[in-house]
């Protein structure tokens, strides 16, 4: 029954705010239904915001359910307290997160982001309280500072400066998880900690053959760590082959202590009309080009008002075809995956699936708004008819100006797998 | 008016924050001693769970060899109905030369070896498994389960190293955002 105490806490809190004023939030609940467990899902958060012409105060609170060895599980797994102003100098941001299963202190961050003489200055602190584990030695709390700036040289160039004090800016964020699965992605890593020097950078930035190129040295404690220099978007000639798909996948060439590093990233670029040819350069190091390798094939047709597309992964060992928030019409390719991937992402195909074909349809709802449904078929290269492998479909409909309902299931080939209600009130 | 103090209570707020976090950042950093390290568990409960096998600072060129469990000591102990280990995987040149898992007890011991280089700071393996449940619990492990080679062929002796094993938090980074 916690489940059901957790979905009445979360409707009377979301009652309180209709009558102060000044308010303005979001509560939103999901109800996973299975027909095994009956109930195999509640998520509900709740949001509330007070804010003015130029600052900005947030409550989260995330709460959920998991499956533990003794049964079903449920509980208050986030509670978040963020806060933003804009000043003439700038714009101040701080989060703090707590854990309320704990309950524990667990991460907070402030920012601080101006403009002095033309040259952005962005300084990030972070703190990650003792009560978040991993691969950590020794214990928190781990504490650390990056001081960032970017001065534009003039005709397309940028210096870049990063000075790190026992923190970093991950590219792909810093990701804190809790066992149920749900996350929460911030901008500053207060690892490795200490607070000392620990590390910085100087980059360059600027036009190049049609494409970017980068020149970056990087300092640590220990002494000089690497001189690299990436490039991408450019093309070799006449030839459809880019290289360097973008600022995260370049070409690089990189010198340190001990050796120097070739990476030359070759892609193809090809876009023949509606048809997406998701295609590679076979290669070997260094500089080898055996021959091109086509990924995948996905097309996408628009029938006023109903949208059908598809996807056809010719290569799915060690490569990630992945959906955007959860939907697989919303793919991403992503042939060599960084390692921050795994933790916000999970894979579009399961065991030797390897087709997609979507379906969305939308049109004007009855009481205001639009309503939106998705339907997903995926097939694999084992079973049975066509070698259907699931079903998945999800329909989104306004009842009112400011509540709407969701639907989802997905179905297997051993049936109906589960059935999701969702409500979203905004007030 | 009330705006205005609002505005200045915010900043006032987010300046405090900032000092604070940055005041703690500025404390020294602790003395790291030679160090073998088991992390905490990993992992979202239903679907995999995993930690790791860490050394730092090791002495004599580094670790080359390590044996988890040296009869008639047991292994790495865990809570059997929380975790199940399935696979145990050699990370950084280290192999796996032999493994011993019981998930009815909770134990698992194994041998490590590097037969090219010695490891003084870095990951050795990875304990592989299924998160049963969300309960936290303590791995336990003595130093008298343990035998440690050093690259130059050496034993290195428990009164060199210190022995830290993690736990199973809820909350828990992952990934490239580690040290």
């Amino acid at each position: 029954m916690k489940w059901l105490l957790v979905m009445l806490a979360s409707m009377s809190i979301a009652a309180l705010p209709g009558v102060a004023q000044g308010f303005s939030g979001e509560w939103e609940l999901e109800i996973s239904l299975s027909p095994v467990t009956v109930v195999d899902d509640v998520y509900a958060s709740l949001a509330l915001v007070y804010a003015g012409d130029s600052w900005r105060f947030a409550s989260v609170s995330d709460f959920t359910s998991w499956w533990d060895a003794g049964g079903f599980v449920s509980g208050w797994v986030w509670q978040e307290f963020s806060g933003t102003g804009t000043f003439s100098f700038g714009e101040v941001h701080g989060d703090v997160l707590f854990g309320p299963q704990l309950p524990a202190f667990l991460y907070a961050q402030a920012m601080f982001q101006g403009d002095f003489a033309g040259i952005e200055v962005g300084l990030y602190s972070a703190l990650l309280g003792p009560a978040v584990g991993g691969y950590l030695y020794p214990d928190g709390p781990y504490c650390g500072s990056v001081l960032k700036a970017v001065a534009p040289l003039g005709t397309g160039l940028s210096l870049t400066a990063v000075v790190e004090f026992g923190g970093s800016l991950p590219e792909g964020g810093f990701v804190l998880h809790h066992i149920s699965g749900l996350t929460k992605i911030y901008d500053t890593s207060p690892l490795p900690g200490g607070g000392g020097f620990t590390g910085a950078e100087l980059s360059v930035i600027g036009p190049f053959c049609g494409g970017s190129v980068k020149g970056t040295l990087r300092m640590e404690k220990v002494g000089f760590a690497y001189l690299s220099l990436d490039v991408w978007q450019v093309k070799l000639g006449c030839f459809p082959i880019v290289f360097g798909r973008d600022e995260y996948h370049p070409s690089r060439v990189r010198f340190t202590v001990a050796e120097k590093s070739v990476v030359l990233a070759p892609s193809v670029a090809l876009a023949p009309g509606c048809l997406n040819v998701y295609a590679g350069v076979s290669f070997s190091p260094p500089a080898t080009l055996e021959g091109m390798v086509i990924y995948g094939l996905g097309w996408e047709c628009d029938l006023d008002g109903v949208r059908v597309g598809g996807l056809t992964a010719l290569v799915t060992d060690s490569i990630w075809w992945i959906p955007i928030e959860g939907r697989p019409s919303q793919y991403r390719f992503e042939p060599a995956p960084p390692p921050w991937w795994t933790n916000r992402y999970e894979p579009l195909f399961m065991a030797h699936e390897f087709e997609l074909v979507w379906l969305i349809f939308t049109g004007p709802a009855c009481c205001g708004g639009n309503y939106e449904g998705e339907i997903d078929i995926l097939f694999s290269s084992t079973g049975a008819v066509f070698g259907w492998s699931r079903t998945l479909a999800e329909f989104s409909v306004p009842l009112f100006n400011d509540f709407s309902f969701t639907l989802g299931m997905e179905v297997t080939r051993d049936g109906l797998d589960h059935l999701d209600f969702g409500v979203i009130l905004v007030f | 008016m009330k705006a205005r103090v609002t505005r200045i209570g915010a900043l006032a707020g987010m300046l405090a924050l900032t000092g604070a976090l940055l005041t703690g950042c500025f404390a020294p950093p602790p003395v790291i001693n030679a160090t073998l390290f088991f992390s905490d568990l990993v992992g979202t409960v239903g679907e995999q769970g995993e930690l790791k096998v860490s050394v730092l600072e090791m002495p004599d060129g580094g670790i080359a060899g390590l044996v988890v469990g040296l009869a008639p000591n047991p292994g790495l102990r865990y809570a059997p109905g929380q975790f199940r280990v399935t696979e145990v995987q050699g990370l950084n040149g280290f192999q796996v030369l032999a493994t011993f898992i019981d998930n009815g007890t909770g134990e698992v011991r194994f041998v490590l070896v590097n037969p090219t280089s010695g490891v003084v700071n870095g990951d050795i393996a990875l304990i592989k498994g299924d998160r049963l449940g969300g309960g936290d619990f303590d791995f336990q492990l003595q130093k008298v389960s343990l035998q440690l080679m050093a690259a130059d062929g050496s034993l290195i002796p428990a009164a060199a190293y210190n022995l830290a094993t993690g736990q199973a938090p809820p909350y828990y980074v992952k990934g490239g955002e580690g040290p």
